[in-house]
């Protein structure tokens, strides 16, 4: 087993205290304002710019029963990811939020934000309103709903965002994706220098704390890497896809049957990082259509070509053995565009096994005994 | 299984589900409406296999797709998820079809109505068209893709039509307005059929002539006493409507359902022997359930509004310029009623207020599809505003639009019961204060 890095033991303590993290904490003990976001379309930088910490709201660490949740916002259509947050909402967890930010990506998100916004008192602003394509027209049209959300910001905290602020949170949050590419290329190794479970240690406290302190020990991480050699052994590699994972504990029970997962595809995970704001004339320009995620495209956006390509090119660089795409009970986009991947992946030889699960869910029963026969698979594919 | 291109296309399934339609016409139509209705689905699908045999272009789309343009383009279209659904409600092959669906991975919580043409297209049922056309309703995730599975078992061209969530700005008309030039520019490429723009300026009228007809007839649910709709036809009308948009026989269609009410009023009469409970139907009533709407009828309730088939607003009717077609066919999407049940909540929340109030129902049924992450997300939502805004008590019952059994039904009728005990006292406390 391999030894723990000390920058993971501090990444890992961001993650204990959530939703009210402790760097959270000590933020709004400066007096200083957090709004909350949903779903990766909201351009974090414009809520930098303007002086306030971004906190992506999702579930914690574990799964957490629905029972106020599942009153408002019914269960038998809409994702465990949407009740959690609106359970989370309704216990008073996020109380700590000054405003939400929210986009309009799904059916599960949109109601979600409707929902809340009528049974618990943190103000949400206008939804960006999200195209499902990517072209000419929807990025012009997203161009005004990042300008939009800008002068929402501003009115409703009566600050102002100039393009200098948002030309530095760009250059901050890109540094972020940077050495978070940095970090994905070394898990390219046969060896790779830390385990899937820990990763999304990693990606959670990126969400949880102010940026520029979250880049320091990201800088500290990639160091500590390089410095102690620190590598896991070699195991068959695997992907976990899915729209949305936040629990390392679900991680690191597959992986204690014998693989490595070295990538994913949530939109708290590669989603989130992939793609650089491109530097442009006009930085307002440049941010609607990088969150747009032009490459690493949402299963919702049509067409769904771009996902698929991406996804094969995933599998190829990172020399995956298997996915394990975890589909989300109710998450329809997910659900629809699995079989237009699925399908290439598997013909490309990749192994996929597709998997229902509740979002937060442990690592019990059927699934872990589909687990382990898709892991013996692959080790004996692997050992041919 | 994989998701593999489907080799062998037999329509015999499909042929045989139109004699059926004529069969539904023979014993369950009772109003002229109704018997139209069926013989123009009988006819467009006869358009559709004509197409398909004699090799003319024939396109297929989810609901809410501007089929104007079809018409306008001289190509035959149908709705998908209309027929594939219909023709399984009633031709009891939906274990099959869904079983078919599920095989390529689409699993149950899928919205039955858009898992029905994706099992249609799995087992080789449904006629190959030239190309499809999806949108995203407004914001329904699954129309905005089950094409894309579609278009891979068949291997046709797929294009999506993606609407804004606020769909009335001129932003949000703007860019519906684009997405409808670009979706022309692709069925032309396509079929190999041009746009013919003063055809398709005629269609926009005649699809405003019909909502123009439609507004008279959601004044006279206002206003006439007893309830001169057959409970439950807002479903019928609505995809006619949708079907027939920009075509003459859809707006014959609208003036025979309008006739026919100014009849009943002439006459006194509604449908219900003695009308004893107005109702709104806050969502859809699950299609195929006649024997229910009829124990209802027996009952003394009527289903008076039903404003997601019925809410027009006459003023931005008036603002549909046949002279500007393509902006036209994005103002007729949002000025359709339908389409705001998939978009904000406030939208269809005031149009379900609104129309309760002003068609004085006495309670509200929301007959919420189980697997609608849209409406029947929010059914808790409707209840409290429609009692703390209009006061209105609400039945709440989860159905699924294809999948009802007997039971089910007996089970609704037990609640429709206990709720019309409750309307019962509501009057009579009202009556005494």
């Amino acid at each position: 087993m391999a030894e723990m890095l000390k920058t993971m033991e501090e990444i890992a303590k961001v993650n204990v205290s959530f939703p009210f993290t402790e760097p959270a904490r000590k933020w709004k003990e400066q007096g200083k304002k957090i709004v909350g976001w949903i779903c990766i379309n909201v351009p974090e930088e414009v809520i930098h710019a303007a002086g306030m910490m971004p906190f992506r709201l999702t579930g914690g660490n574990e799964e957490i029963s629905l029972d106020l949740a599942n009153e408002y916002l019914f269960g038998g259509g809409t994702c465990s990811f949407s009740r959690t947050i609106l359970e989370l909402q309704l216990r008073g967890e996020y109380g700590f939020l000054d405003c939400i930010a929210g986009a309009t990506p799904c059916e599960g998100v949109i109601r979600l934000a409707e929902v809340g916004s009528h049974y618990h008192n943190i103000p949400i602003l206008p939804l960006l309103d999200t195209p499902r394509k990517f072209n000419d027209l929807a990025y012009k049209f997203y161009h005004g709903e990042v300008m939009e959300f800008k002068k929402n910001l501003e009115n409703f905290f009566g600050v102002t965002i100039t393009d200098e602020a948002i030309a530095d949170s760009i250059a901050l949050y890109n540094k972020t994706r940077k050495d978070l590419k940095k970090l994905h290329d070394l898990m390219k190794s046969d060896t790779p220098p830390l385990t899937g479970a820990e990763m999304l240690e990693v990606l959670n406290a990126a969400v949880r704390m102010p940026r520029e302190d979250f880049n320091t020990l990201l800088e500290k991480l990639l160091e500590e890497i390089k410095t102690t050699g620190r590598t896991i052994p070699a195991a068959p590699r695997i992907m976990i896809s899915g729209a949305v994972l936040n629990t390392p504990s679900f991680v690191k029970s597959v992986e204690s049957l014998g693989v490595n997962v070295v990538v994913d595809d949530f939109c708290n995970g590669s989603r989130y990082w992939w793609e650089q704001v491109e530097a442009g004339d006009d930085p307002w320009k440049s941010l609607a259509k990088r969150y747009l995620l032009p490459k690493c495209s949402c299963p919702r956006i049509n067409p769904p070509q771009n996902r698929t390509d991406w996804i094969s090119q995933i599998a190829k660089d990172f020399r995956l053995d298997g996915i394990i795409a975890l589909t989300m009970r109710c998450c329809a986009p997910y659900i629809l565009n699995l079989p237009m991947w699925k399908t290439r992946l598997e013909d490309e030889g990749v192994t996929v096994l597709d998997l229902d699960i509740e979002y937060g869910g442990g690592f019990s029963g059927q699934i872990r005994t589909r687990i382990e026969a898709f892991v013996e698979m692959l080790s004996l594919e692997v050992e041919i | 299984m994989k998701l593999r291109k489907i080799e062998n296309i037999d329509t015999t399934m499909f042929e045989q589900g139109i004699p059926i339609m004529a069969q539904l016409r023979d014993h369950h139509s009772t109003t002229r409406a109704e018997t139209m209705f069926y013989d123009l689905t009988i006819k467009l699908c006869n358009e559709v296999m004509s197409a398909v045999k004699g090799g003319k272009p024939f396109v297929t789309n989810v609901m809410s797709f501007p089929t104007e343009i079809y018409w306008a383009m001289d190509i035959a279209g149908i709705e998908y998820d209309f027929i594939a659904g219909m023709f399984s409600l009633y031709m009891g092959n939906k274990d099959e079809i869904f079983t078919a669906a599920k095989s390529i991975g689409i699993r149950p919580e899928i919205c039955s109505a858009q898992r029905a043409p994706i099992g249609w297209f799995a087992k080789g049922w449904y006629p190959k068209p030239t190309a499809i056309v999806n949108t995203s309703l407004c914001q329904c995730d699954n129309c905005a893709q089950n094409a894309n599975i579609m278009g891979a078992l068949y291997d046709v061209p797929v294009f999506c039509i993606t609407r804004p969530y606020l769909f009335w700005t001129q932003k949000g008309l703007d860019f519906m307005t684009e997405e409808i030039k670009d979706a022309i520019e692709f069925l032309e490429k396509t079929t190999g059929h041009k746009m013919n723009y003063d055809k398709l300026s005629e269609a926009t009228r005649l699809t405003k002539r019909q909502m123009e007809i439609s507004v008279e007839i959601h004044n006279l649910i206002k206003t006439a006493r007893p309830c001169p709709v057959k409970s439950g036809t807002g479903f019928l009308i609505h995809f006619l409507r949708m079907m027939y948009a920009g075509r003459q026989e859809g707006v014959d269609y609208c003036q025979a359902f309008l006739d026919e009410m100014k009849e009943c009023v002439a006459r006194g009469k509604g449908y219900t022997p003695e009308e004893k409970y107005r109702l709104v139907s806050c969502y859809t009533f699950p299609p195929g359930m006649h024997s229910l709407l009829d124990w209802m009828e027996q009952q003394g309730a009527t289903l008076v509004a039903e404003p997601m088939y019925h809410y027009y607003n006459e003023a931005e009717v008036a603002k549909i310029d046949p002279s500007k077609p393509l902006e036209a066919l994005a103002r007729i999407f949002y000025t359709e009623p339908y389409h705001g049940f998939y978009g904000p909540y406030e939208v269809f929340s005031d149009m379900i207020i609104n129309d309760a109030i002003q068609c004085g129902v006495d309670g509200a049924v929301n007959f919420f599809n189980t697997n609608c992450r849209m409406c029947g997300a929010v059914s808790r939502l409707i209840k409290d505003q429609l009692r703390d805004k209009a006061g209105i008590s609400i039945l709440t019952v989860d159905v699924d639009v294809m999948e009802n059994s007997a039971a089910v039904e007996e089970e609704l009728k037990k609640k429709l019961e206990q709720f019309f005990l409750v309307l019962d006292t509501a009057k009579s406390k009202k009556k005494v204060a």
